[in-house]
């Protein structure tokens, strides 16, 4: 279980500025004609991920290194399903499970309990899912009864606990993270990295962006580096 | 269906017109078929609009039912009709009104306010829209209440035709779906489409027989049987007012579904992989 294939993939956004995101430029252009019609056309494009390719089997862990901007992250989103290919092709077997950004979703305004089941849904875990989890979620959180009052009375480190406590209550087949995941204060973060490490082992692939050598030496087994959207290079790791 | 959410398989050859009319088709049968994930987060909407305030959500009901009964008697006398008679027929058509004018007014909305869940994971486009629709059927239940009053005043309801109610609030809710798939995708790309909407909506509120009785306007009929607002209305208003199940509204209704259906289903066949990069 677990198969993470990426074929030649191209990720391009296109640069959405005003002049071609209205409408009354669209169709003054459509009476104008010519030149102008040309340019809003050729609409400029980013192109953040450039015929990337690789091939990841249960076991794999790879560490995605680069500068800012050299398209790991987008890459990372990539694989997570939520943009389409401009190019080329992804295939993945297995439950896909993203860390990029675990409180998305959440509602200051909503009870600890409430988010809980909206963390959950985003997750794409069934409401009846979510219900078996709640207590060990809960639990695991130590936000006792925090958990029925609205999440904006929280200090951000309780909110992270709680959406970091969602977020790896799930067992992940092919496992998506930005850097590793830190939260709370000493100790709750000490039971954290063992969630963390428990679920990364769980996993079958893992895909983790990182600027630390420490963590890809201790995690991952292969390493790409990346540069203006390209692969420039791909290597196992070995002791 | 937790065995297709566990396989990815994108492909830039999928544009194609018969790939894509099949993602599309799926987009939208998956869309409607995670209830509890669009009714989660439609009543989510609906709580964190009203909450920390001691009425809740029947501000909904408080103030529409506050607005109908200002026009109710205010219109009545101007327009020289019986309260008893005119006061239903607003209560109605306004309530309708508010259903589907909203409806599209937050279609132009329905990708941008997800921006952040869409950039971040799969999930189907149809469920976004199906969450507004939620959203809207919730409000409607609310203003449901003030016809209980209203009706006490209506001696010539023909109850039997009640039954086709559900169904009319089906049809406009199903209609509201794919609107808000076509009017979603086109206002996510150009962002002056809300605006422009917008103001339709206001002037058709004017346009539609809500205020003013059909029959004020005997000379001029084919304006108002050409105004698809007006039928939408009149599937519902028709059978509560005693008129019976009115059937050329029916059937006007049945062809604008149609209508936004097929629109519906080639936008999404055309730009579905698009709105991510849009939002």
């Amino acid at each position: 279980m677990g198969l993470l294939e990426v074929n030649n993939l191209v990720i391009d956004f296109p640069v959405l500025s005003m002049p071609n995101r209205s409408l009354k430029n669209r169709v003054l252009n459509a009476a104008t004609g010519g030149y102008l019609a040309k340019s809003s056309k050729d609409r400029p494009v980013v192109r953040a991920v450039d015929q990337v390719s690789f091939s990841l089997k249960g076991g794999d862990r790879l560490g995605l290194v680069g500068h800012n901007g050299s398209g790991k992250t987008t890459l990372l989103r990539a694989l997570s399903g939520a943009f389409e290919p401009s190019s080329g092709s992804l295939k993945a077997c297995g439950r896909i499970v993203s860390l990029l950004d675990v409180s998305m979703g959440m509602d200051y305004e909503a009870t600890g309990f409430e988010n809980i089941f909206l963390r959950g849904i985003m997750m794409g875990l069934t409401r009846k899912e979510i219900e078996d989890k709640v207590d060990s979620i809960s639990a695991f959180s130590e936000l006792g009864d925090y958990l029925t009052m609205p999440i904006r009375t929280y200090s951000s480190g309780m909110v992270l606990r709680l959406a970091f406590a969602v977020s790896t209550s799930i067992q992940a087949d092919i496992l998506l993270m930005d850097e590793w995941l830190s939260v709370g204060d000493a100790q709750f973060n000490e039971k954290a990295a063992k969630r963390l490490n428990e679920m990364v082992e769980g996993a079958s692939i893992l895909v983790l962006a990182t600027h630390s050598d420490a963590l890809l030496k201790s995690v991952c087994n292969r390493v790409m580096t990346m540069e203006k959207g390209r692969v420039i290079n791909h290597s196992l790791l070995t002791d | 269906m937790s065995s297709r959410l566990n396989e990815l398989n994108m492909d830039a050859q999928h544009r194609q017109f018969f790939p894509a009319l099949v993602l599309a088709w799926q987009d939208i049968r998956e869309g409607i078929a995670a209830r509890d994930k669009w009714q989660m987060l439609g009543t989510q909407d609906i709580k964190q609009r009203y909450r920390r305030s001691v009425l809740g959500p029947f501000w909904l009901t408080l103030s529409t039912g506050i607005m109908v009964a200002a026009l109710g008697f205010l219109y009545a006398e101007l327009f020289h009709q019986p309260v008893a008679e005119y006061l239903p027929f607003v209560a109605v058509g306004m309530i309708v009104w508010l259903f589907v004018s909203s409806m599209i007014n937050e279609s132009c909305f329905v990708f941008s306010e997800s921006e952040r869940m869409i950039k971040q994971i799969k999930l189907p486009l149809t469920l976004y829209v199906c969450r507004m629709v939620w959203r809207n059927i919730l409000v409607l239940l609310h203003n449901l209440v003030i016809l209980i009053p209203v009706m006490f005043l209506v001696d010539k309801t023909d109850t039997l035709a009640w039954l086709s109610l559900p169904f009319a609030v089906c049809i406009l809710a199903f209609n509201g779906i794919f609107t808000g798939i076509v009017l979603g995708i086109l206002s996510t790309r150009y962002r002056d489409l809300p605006p422009i909407i917008a103001s339709i909506i206001q002037v058709g509120f004017f346009l539609t027989p809500i205020m003013w009785k059909p029959e004020i306007l005997a000379s001029r009929a084919w304006f108002v049987k050409t105004n698809p607002f007006y039928h939408c209305i009149e599937i519902i208003r028709a059978p509560l007012l005693g008129g019976g199940i009115p059937l050329y509204s029916w059937a006007m209704v049945v062809v604008i579904t149609a209508f936004t259906d097929l629109t519906g289903l080639v936008f999404l066949l055309r730009y579905r992989h698009r709105v991510a990069y849009w939002v």
